[in-house]
């Protein structure tokens, strides 16, 4: 596609932001009702008969956790899905920044994930795909809401899955969007039988071992082949002790991993629905205060709290806020994320989480 | 017959008082859509513009707008919208209860989101709402309402009488502000729980209403949610509150006994709610604080001695922050530090 080309007279197709295994992304602006809007076609040689179907069915998803499905269009022998675009950035870049979710943000990731894959699972339709490169959330350090991308192509993973189960192997297929699913796919879409269809509790599994990679830093069965080979030994990695060490995150950890484990569960029938989860998600408390990106002034008290700044002033943090496998100390891990509470004379920080400077 | 190519008419088409409303199937993407051919005395400038500006919203509460089209018979322009499956709010169809809040709370968060993008709904009433079939409350027709037109004697005449702010009652074009939604969202209020409303409602102009009429409708909610939601039936717009006031209250009491703190004292954890209210600690013979939980806030009940919040000095009746520590003792003597962590569930739509 070109710069600047329309699209149905309406779509003036702007910068490539990214590519799928199977289809590309450009951002738009829709000259009608001047709003930016995710452009996609599929690459070259995917087969468009399916595209079609698969914005049918991914329109019927209306959830504000999901991207919503605006447009289908057949133009010059080119098809193309319109999708609302998501300002900001996918959970994947999110983690590559903060390395660890605190329970706080794990909670609130979890709940709008199984909010969305409730509404999209009522409407009959399975993402088959869940993964952090496939949520997007706002910019910047918060995560205030979020909302699963990628529905509109379900059906040709669908069909892309079922080919590689019936030429044998799945988990040995050589296609990137085979590979790059496997650390969060579901044992019975891994090791599918021609005509199996792993249905809803496949997206269940998803959530789990990307909430499990979210919170514990590390993928619970690894990548790639690794993955599949552990999973078929049921290999799990344990959850690392960090996220329980702490009297104040003890709580809160302990309640997640509770339920990603259900989500985790080797049999499809043990896991939670995403209503069940929804209802377990509705009665974790966790604080959604804004977060601040700070940087370390210097250590106190001997090492046992410090001091930070920010754009308002000063903060004051203890060690026993501090939540993951780095601190914060003078001369490396000075960049933090944290929420700010009134104090004297310095405000509060709590928590306090050691994130990658600014690139 | 298909419009713009691709729009096929189905279903009964209704004529609604405010706008042609025809239901279609979108050919391109085999959903059903609405369709709403602008009226005559819409000024149609004002309405795109408002309607874009909705759409840069998203706010979770508004019908998502997926087309502008021109309609083959007259040419005049229609708003293809999202077809919400769903049914609209019923008069007099609910209880002063907890389900009952959590549907105040999404309609004054949907208004708050576009009162701030400054559009004003001009037709609020429970037939313009309608839950979805996942639970979440959405509002449509924003900005339908004519502004003048509707008959000769009252040319300033916009909504629906009942739902009509009195300052909209006036025999010449007047302006008006986001005030009359609030105004609009107290009377669906009354009118959600009560198939009768009090006679100063209905009086054209309406006249102030008392208290106690709303007590009386509104029976089963707490005072100060029922004061907020009188004030939204001021007859001074001034004097009505803003819809993210209402929202603030309305989320406080879907919160009420709810919350979760977490105490820390020598590393041992000690959780607060609503089966465990209170906490008494006590460092040496000469410190001590309670903290209790009064449903809403976590509140310092008794203080002794040398005790500090954040630094600042704990007195009785203070509001504990949303994350603390609490000092026993001061600078240069043996301290003991508490922490001290309030969360909730998250109250979503």
């Amino acid at each position: 596609m070109i710069l600047g080309q329309t699209v149905s007279g309406r779509y003036q197709v702007g910068e490539h932001i990214g590519r799928g295994g199977m289809q590309d992304v450009y951002r738009a602006r829709d000259l009608l009702l001047q709003i930016d809007v995710a452009l996609k076609t599929p690459q070259p040689g995917q087969a468009t008969r399916r595209f079609k179907q698969s914005a049918i069915l991914a329109a019927r998803v209306n959830h504000y956790n999901v991207a919503k499905t605006y447009d289908y269009i057949e133009e010059n022998g080119a098809v193309y899905l319109v999708e609302e675009f998501v300002p900001g950035e996918t959970l994947e870049a999110k983690i590559a920044r903060y390395h660890i979710l605190d329970p706080y943000l794990g909670a609130l990731v979890l709940h709008h994930l199984a909010k969305g894959v409730a509404a999209s699972h009522h409407a009959g339709v399975v993402h088959r795909d869940l993964k952090p490169s496939n949520v997007m959330t706002e910019p910047g350090i918060n995560i205030r809401a979020l909302k699963v991308t990628d529905f509109g192509i379900a059906t040709l993973t669908n069909d892309l899955f079922e080919e590689a189960a019936n030429d044998g192997n799945l988990t040995l297929s050589t296609s990137g969007t085979i590979r790059g699913a496997l650390p969060f796919m579901a044992p019975e879409m891994m090791f599918r039988q021609p005509g199996e269809h792993p249905g809803k509790p496949a997206d269940i599994w998803s959530i789990g071992a990307m909430m499990f990679r979210l919170l514990a830093g590390d993928y619970p069965f690894g990548v790639y082949l690794e993955a599949a080979v552990n999973v078929k030994n049921r290999e799990r990695k344990e959850w690392p002790k960090f996220m329980t060490r702490k009297p104040q995150f003890n709580l809160l950890s302990l309640e997640l991993q509770e339920v990603v484990d259900k989500c985790l569960s080797y049999d499809p029938a043990d896991r939670p629905t995403a209503d069940q989860l929804v209802s377990l998600c509705g009665s974790l408390c966790y604080s959604t205060a804004e977060r601040i990106e700070c940087k370390l002034q210097n250590m106190i008290q001997g090492g046992y709290s410090g001091l930070l700044t920010s754009k308002r002033g000063k903060l004051f943090f203890s060690m026993k806020s501090v939540y993951g496998l780095k601190s914060p100390n003078e001369s490396e891990n000075t960049s933090v994320s944290v929420s700010r509470y009134p104090g004297t004379p310095y405000d509060r920080a709590h928590p306090v989480l050691v994130i990658a400077p600014k690139p | 017959m298909l419009i713009a190519d691709r729009y096929k008419l189905v279903g009964p088409t209704a004529g609604g008082g405010m706008g042609d409303i025809t239901q279609c199937v979108d050919t391109h993407l085999d959903r059903r859509v609405v369709l709403k051919s602008l009226q005559p005395g819409v000024e149609h400038g004002r309405l795109l513009d408002e309607q874009r500006a909705l759409t840069q919203l998203r706010s979770k509460h508004v019908v998502q707008l997926f087309d502008i089209v021109e309609l083959p018979n007259n040419g005049q322009k229609a708003l293809v919208l999202e077809y919400i499956d769903g049914a609209d709010l019923a008069f007099a169809g609910y209880q002063a209860d907890r389900k009952f809040v959590h549907i105040l709370w999404q309609i004054a968060c949907g208004l708050r989101d576009v009162h701030a993008a400054n559009v004003i709904h001009r037709d609020l009433k429970p037939n313009n709402i309608r839950i979805d079939t996942e639970g979440v409350v959405k509002i449509f027709d924003f900005g339908l309402a004519r502004s003048v037109g509707l008959d000769n004697k009252t040319r300033s005449i916009i909504g629906t009488p009942v739902f009509m702010a009195p300052e909209l009652w006036g025999e010449t074009t007047i302006s008006f502000s986001t005030a009359i939604d609030v105004y609009a969202f107290g009377v669906t209020a009354i009118a959600l729980l009560s198939g009768t409303m009090p006679p100063a409602l209905l009086a054209r102009p309406p006249l102030p209403v008392a208290r106690s009429n709303v007590e009386e409708i509104l029976e089963g909610l707490p005072t100060d949610l029922v004061t907020q939601l009188a004030r939204c039936l001021e007859i001074d717009p001034s004097n009505r509150p803003k819809m993210a006031d209402v929202a603030a209250i309305l989320e406080r009491h879907l919160l009420y006994q709810r919350h979760r703190a977490i105490a820390v004292i020598n590393s041992e954890a000690k959780t607060l709610d609503t089966t465990s209210k209170n906490i008494v600690m006590k460092v040496g013979p000469d410190k001590s604080m309670t903290i209790q939980y009064n449903g809403d806030d976590f509140l310092v009940s008794e203080v002794q001695g040398a005790v500090f919040i954040n630094n600042s000095g704990a007195t009785v009746g203070k509001i504990i922050p949303g994350c603390c520590v609490i000092t026993f003792g001061i600078h240069g003597e043996q301290r003991t530090f508490v922490t001290f962590d309030i969360a909730n569930p998250e109250v979503m739509a």
